[in-house]
């Protein structure tokens, strides 16, 4: 296992070298001077001139790549020309609230998701199945932003049972986890009751079944762990995503997540954070897969010996 | 399988933990209200207020810091740390007499030495002070006594009082600015009424009383700026209660929300101008007579009635109402036939094609105003094709020089920090402001319009002033540089018993005598 | 299996059913839109802006007063062509992308892999956002955006079903038989991923219908006047409350569109390959 993770860490050493190059490369190639755009309009031509040293962008790309990969082998992200504050510590007034946003929807997702999918499962083609179906699927087919705002004026505005946006107590967490949980909770309810489908035609089941025991406990026991580890997968890929493409939904209820500090800063070309962000978010993505895949190992092994 | 459970459950009694923890501040009402939650589009960059130059940031410094004089609720000069002032008769000599017994809130004593730190900060290249244009007329700060200061500057100025009013000019404590540094933006140290109490970026801003204030004390203990970017939400958090004061209220809304009986909708002049800017120097635009037939095209009033629902104001002149020194030289009519008449004469009797650049979302109902422009564009003739661009983008755009400028009929807006028509008509029309450094978009020039506007700035008589600039506005109006348009109302809306808020035209709030009403 | 028994398949499935009929719908709107529409999508009567559904606009006028219904009917084009051509772009990069990668194995298996997870280490939506910005901000390099997001969905498909074919009896004889590789990529490899492709492309259409809408909402979707739908409907999310028509129906539209894929798409993937994990 270690060997295998040693070399799954030196793998995503060029992955996260190409994230670097690319991001550096991209920031730059949009057209929008940063020192204008940060500047403002009544901004005088030398303090557009001063925010170009200051981003070292009067300098050949190669010097600008040099100073950023020399200050990034100190551990340091740079300061935000637009804020003033360090990159490090824009992200990490972030990251906070994008990982409990992650956490909660996730949750969310799988415990519905899973419930739905086994019940599905049990009774295929049922009227639960297809209305689990088409309402886990008409949450996906609406644009989030519009889905998020039509919340905000239900709960909050007519009912007035929940927060509108922002942060705050758990309550405020509610709308947007919803809103998030739609894409991952119609995929794990999917994987679940095809997994679930797959398996209660195998032997063992019929096995158990034999054994007297209740239907539901051998659904629930046997096969459920099949759907294990496609269900990691969807858990693990969407962390990777709703880390950093939250963002709309982000937007909608005001909630302050990386996605948005990252949109937020490209549109101003605050090259620093958008460089951190997403070399930060990147770094997550490849320690997420990696756990990933030695949570498979892990699961796989206990599936053979039960 | 147990073991899942039991990681299910203490996986949300985490989250439960994680998500209870932030909630020090959960509002319920309590018997005596004493905070505001303010909603604002976009977050605070950084409170220095020497460094900033976006409204959201101005609104926040302004309750922090000083400046030596301000704008009173009507609009007027008046002192704030500046007791009293006194020019020389060539305008080149300021003498402010200070306020004596203020101190910052780390217990630094302002006074004459206090003055010429700050200005002499907001002169030094090294730092960065984005609005220098609002002070760099400056040569020289003198210390006469402790409460008496001097400035000397390079040339005489008119709206030298009115750019000291900018919140760009405040007063910064010169104690917090050595201990700091480069982190002074994030710890702001000022005389104002508030101060910082915790700053979570991206999140929230909340200030607190400073007790220990000169002036009158406010009656608000707390008040929480947040940053709420989309209009529906802001609307959303005032009605659900989640915010007690918005700005930006998209003007479709004004009617609605003012019969609402828990909200008090404050729609008011500012001095933000929009116009369509044509490049002089386009084969077809640099003819006076096309520039004049696509004003005679464009239906202002019907855009102010039906795209912004009223939210603003055609405008008569280049410069605001609400601007000195302003002259009503009257608007180009809505007349399509006039219009197409002097495209004949220009020679393009069918007209010819353009393209429209345009940002979205920057200014109030942009995208649906090119949308009807391009309608009534079409009316007279003239096939105009609309290009949006993204504002980082489209700022870089706009601003090339001359010989690379790609620009044909776009969109602009302007905003000036103080009520001096010089900040509006000088960065805007003269010659010596062409991109990439300037403001005249367009290329504009005409000598005339040069010498008068040159003569506004620099002659401290005022009826001089009012004739040099009239006269200007009138011949500008004449050569038909943009496509005038209008000038945008604010709307902000708060709850029913919010008093004492004040909305500024130059787009800001003053929140330091609101009170809740019993 | 052949055609037939998809068709057979399908036809128990009374959700797919449902969403092939939504989707045969709206191609319909799309092919004869010009004949459906009552009005010009394009003309603007500002003073009338806003107005609710009546006889003559059966669902009312927007917020420039055109008509909804119009706009809605020419949108059916514009929005399924965003589908069509993000696929295109999509499958026809990540496509070959994965097929040499699976097939060949190895350093160049490694190499595009890499690429891949470079890709996909990489936030989408500020690849989006960078695309848009720098080609400009319009709906077709709105769909160059959306389709580029979208290699290494492909790309990984791909690969996958590859790896599995390559070693299949029927692929090793034509490799035996002195086949090109070219040669079994194209007639052995290829047909073998149309199922999976199929069923991904159809989610695709949908996937890239909500990302259009979703860069309109950031200010870089369709250009105006286009009546692309995610434009219409982040457009007139201001008049939700005032009138609420003119961001309702382009929802509606948009929802029960993408519902329709999503279901034709399940639907299919049970018919075609049900073992298959998306």
């Amino acid at each position: 296992m270690g060997v295998y993770i040693a070399k799954r860490l030196l793998m995503s050493i060029p992955v996260l070298l190409g994230v670097i190059i690319l991001v550096f490369l991209m920031v730059r190639m949009v057209p929008g001077d940063p020192a204008v755009v940060m500047a403002g309009e009544q901004a005088t031509a030398e303090q557009v001139d001063a925010i170009r040293a200051e981003l070292h962008l009067d300098k050949p790309l190669p010097v600008q790549f040099g100073l950023f990969m020399h200050d990034l082998a100190k551990g340091d992200l740079g300061r935000s020309p637009r804020t003033h504050a360090p990159v490090s510590e824009e992200i990490g007034a972030r990251l906070g609230n994008s990982v409990v946003l992650m956490f909660t929807s996730l949750l969310l997702a799988t415990v519905i998701g899973v419930a739905t999918g086994v019940i599905s499962a049990v009774k295929p083609y049922s009227l639960f199945d297809s209305l689990a179906m088409l309402v886990s699927l008409i949450g996906v087919s609406m644009p989030v932003f519009w889905l998020g705002l039509m919340f905000i004026l239900l709960f909050s505005v007519q009912l007035g049972l929940l927060p509108a946006a922002g942060t705050g107590t758990w309550l405020h967490l509610v709308l947007p986890t919803v809103c998030l949980a739609t894409v991952p909770l119609a995929m794990i309810s999917r994987m679940t009751r095809s997994c679930v489908l797959e398996v209660m035609g195998q032997d063992y089941i019929r096995t158990a079944r034999a054994k007297g025991l209740p239907e539901r406990v051998v659904i629930a026991v046997h096969a459920l762990k099949n759907a294990f580890i496609p269900i990691i997968t969807v858990v693990g890929l969407q962390m990777g995503n709703l880390l950093g493409g939250a963002v709309l939904t982000e937007n909608v209820f005001a909630w302050p997540g990386l996605g948005r500090l990252m949109v937020d800063s490209i549109l101003a070309r605050d090259y620093p954070v958008v460089q951190g962000t997403v070399l930060f978010i990147a770094v997550c993505f490849v320690f997420i897969n990696i756990l990933i895949d030695v949570l498979y190992v892990y699961l796989d092994a206990r599936v053979r010996f039960d | 399988m147990k073991k899942w459970i039991a990681l299910l459950v203490v996986a949300v009694m985490f989250a439960a933990l994680a998500s209870g923890c932030g909630g020090g501040s959960s509002q319920k009402p309590a018997a005596v209200k004493d905070s505001i939650v303010v909603a604002q589009g976009t977050d605070i960059e950084d409170l220095d207020p020497h460094g900033i130059a976006s409204t959201p940031s101005a609104i926040v410094t302004e309750h922090i810091f000083d400046t030596l004089v301000t704008l009173d609720k009507d609009f007027k000069i008046v002192p704030r740390l500046a007791e009293s002032w006194q020019s020389s008769p060539d305008g080149k000599e300021w003498t402010f007499k200070l306020r004596k017994g203020v101190k910052f809130t780390d217990g630094t004593v302002f006074n004459a030495q206090v003055v010429k730190f700050n200005i002499e900060r907001l002169l030094d290249p090294k730092v960065k002070v984005l609005l220098r244009g609002y002070i760099d007329q400056v040569a020289k700060v003198e210390v006469v006594d402790e409460y008496t200061v001097k400035m000397i500057l390079k040339y005489p100025h008119a709206p030298f009082l009115a750019r000291l009013s900018s919140a760009s000019n405040a007063m910064l404590s010169p104690a917090a600015v050595a201990k700091y540094g480069a982190d002074i933006g994030r710890n702001p140290v000022g005389t104002g009424p508030y101060k910082v109490k915790e700053w979570v970026r991206g999140d929230k801003l909340v200030l607190e009383r400073n007790e220990e204030y000169w002036g009158a004390k406010p009656a608000i203990k707390t008040v929480v700026f947040k940053p709420v970017p989309d209009n529906n939400t802001r609307l959303a958090m005032l009605e659900a209660g989640d915010a007690d004061i918005i700005v930006r209220v998209p003007p479709v809304e004004y009617d609605r929300l003012s019969k609402n009986a828990n909200v008090k909708v404050v729609r008011s002049n500012s001095t933000r101008e929009i116009y369509m800017v044509m490049n002089v120097n386009n084969q077809y635009l640099k003819d006076p007579r096309v520039r004049q037939a696509l004003n005679y095209a464009v239906n202002k009033e019907e855009i102010v009635n039906g795209i912004l629902k009223g939210a603003g104001k055609a405008v008569d002149s280049p410069l605001l109402q609400e601007m000195f020194p302003y002259k009503k030289v009257g608007a180009y009519e809505f007349n399509p036939t006039k219009a197409k008449q002097l495209l004949a004469e220009a020679g393009y009797p069918n007209g010819f094609k353009l393209t429209i650049h345009h940002p979205v979302g920057r200014y109030l109902e942009d995208k649906r105003l090119v949308e009807a422009i391009q309608g009534y564009l079409k009316n007279v003739g003239i096939d105009a094709e609309l290009k949006t661009m993204e504002w980082a983008a489209y700022l870089t755009f706009v601003r090339k020089p001359a010989d690379q400028a790609e620009t044909q009929l776009f969109l602009m807006g302007w905003g000036p920090w103080i009520l001096d028509g010089d900040q509006m008509l000088y960065p805007l029309f003269v010659s010596g402001e062409f991109p990439p450094g300037g403001n005249n978009y367009g290329f504009y020039k005409n000598d005339e319009v040069d010498a008068l506007l040159k003569k506004g700035t620099s002659t401290t008589v005022e009826k001089d002033r009012a004739d040099a600039y009239g006269k200007a506005q009138e011949l500008i109006m004449k050569d038909a540089p943009w496509i005038f348009l209008h000038s945008e109302m604010q709307i902000v809306a708060m709850k029913k018993n919010l008093d004492g808020v004040v909305v500024l035209p130059i787009e800001q709030l003053r929140l330091a005598g609101a009170k809740w009403a019993q | 299996m052949t055609w037939i028994a998809v068709w057979r398949q399908l036809k128990r499935n009374r959700l797919a059913l449902l969403g092939l009929v939504i989707v045969a719908f709206f191609i319909a709107v799309a092919l004869f839109a010009p004949l459906l529409a009552p009005h010009d999508p394009l003309a603007q009567s500002i003073a009338r802006a806003g107005e609710t559904p009546s006889a003559q606009h059966l669902l009312g006028r927007d917020e420039l007063g055109r008509d909804v219904l119009s706009r809605l009917i020419y949108g059916a084009r514009i929005s399924l062509t965003v589908g069509l051509i993000t696929v295109v772009i999509g499958a026809g990069i990540g496509v070959p992308l994965g097929a040499i990668s699976g097939y060949f194995g190895g350093r160049t298996d490694l190499v595009i892999q890499r690429l891949i997870d470079i890709m996909l280490a990489f936030p989408a939506m500020l690849l989006a956002i960078v695309l848009v910005s720098t080609l400009g901000v319009n709906l077709e390099n709105a769909m160059i955006a959306i389709g580029v997001v979208s290699i290494p969905v492909y790309a990984r498909l791909v690969r996958g079903t590859t790896l599995v074919l390559r070693d299949i009896e029927y692929v090793q004889a034509a490799r035996a038989i002195g086949l090109s590789n070219a040669g079994i990529i194209v007639r052995h490899i290829i047909p073998n991923l149309l199922s999976p492709l199929i069923v991904q492309s159809t989610l695709q259409i949908a996937t890239a219908i909500l990302w259009a809408a979703g860069l309109s909402f950031l200010g870089l979707g369709a250009q105006a006047p286009t009546p692309e739908w995610g434009a219409m409907l982040s457009s007139g999310r201001t008049f939700i409350r005032n009138a609420p028509h003119i961001v309702t129906f382009p929802g509606l539209t948009i929802m029960i569109t993408v519902l329709g894929l999503n279901l034709l798409g399940d639907g299919l993937r049970d018919a075609l390959d049900p073992r298959m994990k998306l």
